[in-house]
């Protein structure tokens, strides 16, 4: 049995394709809440996310959602009663109309006709597809098929949200759409969202804590807030005049200059008790002019750069 | 503009999610919707059956009449128009076996027009993902698709057949031809039965396999119509007979002749034709599951 605080467990999970191994002795338990599965291209998420739903036959190990393990045929029926699954393919029927395939799909789901047509036009409009319900699907931009696609899995009122790249071919308004709605329902609406994505920024924007996967296994498990949390002693700073002379001044104060780029640079005080007071006290001194100065934050972007370094060991942050 | 009213926000479900055992129905009703959404090709494939339906009904009405109009008259005039109006017009039995087979040959069009893309057009579109991530299983999957195209098969075979029936039932005379000829009405429906489901599992099977509506088109033409000629010539040629039994409108064929107690051809034999529509049925419902089951679980 899983625990009750555990959305999704998996034990030594793994999965090939012939010669090819997608997944390998992936262990994980995932919280509820919303988890971001990052990773490149081919790390094996879009074959997590199948396994989950029972879409495909694990070669190894055994997984489980929602306390359902998805290898039973009861356990795949109810995972996906309590499962709503965004496919990242352009899985849509293009001769059906919006309203048409998601009722369809709210009744296939076990929703009695009326039920599912009135919570098909609620999504629709929660999805901002309001205006074109009525469309056929092959009249939709990449935007309004990613929205319907959310809607279809939105229509049963699903526990869980498997979500495939949710904002794969949108534009930046689509993507800031996608992600708001992503957010609302993991954050004001309690679903528990897998949002599965290689887009860095669309994690730290929605979810709490991140999985980073690479070549089918787990590189690194930690929460975003952690990741992101400001770093007392460094700081980044906009510098508008003698940036050179600045720079000369901070080695014999014990300052460290980690990264410059133009009239930007990145700085490590020596101590973590000292504030940002020494910096204006160089400048001063140098004569140069501080337009910024902010706490440097670690970028989740970092954390998974290095988590994806050759030879490096799963993170546990 | 929205209206200041209009709120875009998130409402839970307060219904309930049944164990809902008409899941195959709402599928089948969505093919159906979709299928029709086409109009002219709908309009092409359903006219034939219902040109051939109205004159096969006009046919049997008229043979009634005329029929029906001799005896009243009588006279020696009368009764030699009505021999040769029988004559040209003949039984209404074998009007209806006659109508029946060529009926099945429409039927055949429009099946495998509608049916050619039900499951081609899912696994090329990845429509499996969203039907399979429900609480739907194979056999319902399965199930849905194939009364969604029986629907089809119904409405270009069944429907025309039962016009022509209802018809000859009602213009005959006292009701002669449902008290003395019924057997043409439950044999009438045992063929279109059989027949529409074989077809239905053939044509489905062959979608299965494809990923385009055209490539299973193709491949329900060429086992049909070119294994037929092929059958045919090869055993012509090699004067073996039971090649022919490759052919699914020859086993029809002969089916419907032993069926409706029309005389069979003299290398036909009912027993093989038969078993030969069962092992096509048998082998496109192993084909369509085999598929099935590779897309709801890639194993």
């Amino acid at each position: 049995m899983s625990d009750a605080a555990t959305l999704i467990e998996t034990h030594s999970l793994g999965k090939s394709y012939g010669k090819v191994q997608a997944l390998r002795e992936l262990s994980i338990a995932i919280p509820p809440g919303a988890v971001g599965l990052l990773g490149p291209n081919g790390a094996g998420k879009t074959t997590l996310m199948k396994l989950l739903l029972g879409l495909l036959v694990p070669t190894e190990g055994r997984a489980s959602i929602v306390g359902e393990d998805p290898r039973t045929r009861r356990g795949r029926l109810s995972i996906r009663e309590r499962v709503g699954y965004m496919p990242e393919g352009d899985c849509l029927l293009p001769n059906a109309t919006g309203v048409e395939l998601v009722s369809m799909l709210g009744r296939l789901t076990g929703m009695r006709a009326a039920d599912a047509m009135t919570r098909t036009h609620e999504v629709l409009d929660y999805c901002q597809l309001e205006e074109a319900r009525y469309r056929p699907v092959t009249g939709f931009s990449t935007g309004m098929k990613q929205r319907l696609k959310l809607a279809q899995a939105l229509v049963h009122d699903p526990q869980v949200l498997l979500l495939d790249e949710p904002t794969n071919g949108l534009d930046p308004k689509g993507r800031r759409q996608m992600l708001e709605l992503v957010a609302d329902l993991a954050q004001n609406h309690g679903k528990n969202v897998l949002l599965c994505t290689h887009l860095l920024p669309d994690v730290e924007r929605t979810c709490e804590s991140v999985i980073a996967l690479q070549d089918g296994s787990v590189k690194l498990v930690a929460e975003v807030a952690e990741l992101t949390r400001a770093e007392g002693a460094r700081y980044r700073l906009l510098v508008i005049r003698n940036m050179d002379a600045f720079c000369d001044a901070l080695d014999p104060a014990g300052v460290v200059l980690e990264k410059r780029e133009g009239r930007r640079c990145t700085l490590r005080l020596p101590d973590e008790s000292q504030s940002a007071d020494l910096l204006f006290h160089l400048a001063h001194q140098s004569g140069a002019v501080l337009e910024s100065v902010e706490p440097a934050r670690s970028s989740l972007e970092e954390a998974f750069l290095t988590a994806l370094q050759p030879e490096t060991q799963p993170v546990q942050a | 503009m929205k209206a200041s009213t209009h709120a875009e926000i998130y409402r839970p479900f307060s219904g309930e999610l049944r164990t809902y055992p008409m899941r195959p129905l709402t599928l089948a009703l969505s093919g159906i919707r979709l299928g029709l959404r086409k109009k002219l090709p709908a309009f092409l494939l359903f006219s034939a059956p219902v040109i051939t339906s109205l004159v096969g009904a006009i046919r049997v009405y008229l043979m009634y009449f005329f029929a029906d109009m001799m005896k009243e008259e009588g006279g020696l005039g009368g009764r030699q128009i009505g021999a040769a109006l029988e004559e040209l017009l003949g039984d209404v039995s074998a009007n209806v076996v006659l109508f029946v087979k060529t009926s099945s040959l429409f039927s055949l069009l429009a099946m495998t027009w509608f049916g050619a893309g039900m499951i081609a057009d899912d696994r090329r579109l990845g429509a499996n993902l969203l039907y399979f991530s429900r609480p739907l299983t194979r056999g319902g999957y399965l199930l849905g698709k194939l009364v969604g195209l029986m629907f089809f098969g119904v409405l270009t075979l069944a429907l025309p057949v039962s016009v022509i029936l209802s018809t000859a039932v009602f213009a005959s005379p006292d009701w002669s031809f449902l008290l003395r000829e019924s057997a043409v009405i439950w044999k009438s429906a045992i063929y279109s039965g059989v027949w529409i489901l074989t077809v239905s599992i053939i044509v489905l099977a062959l979608s299965s396999l494809v990923n385009r509506k055209t490539l299973a088109l193709a491949l329900a033409f060429g086992l049909v119509i070119v294994l037929h000629g092929a059958s045919e010539a090869a055993a012509m040629l090699l004067e073996v007979s039971e090649l022919r039994l490759l052919s699914l409108p020859y086993n029809f064929e002969v089916f419907a002749d032993w069926l409706f107690d029309q005389p069979l051809s003299t290398h036909a034999n009912p027993r093989y034709s038969i078993c030969a529509i069962g092992a096509f049925a048998g082998a496109g419902f192993v084909l369509l599951m085999r598929s099935l089951r590779k897309m709801e679980v890639v194993a």
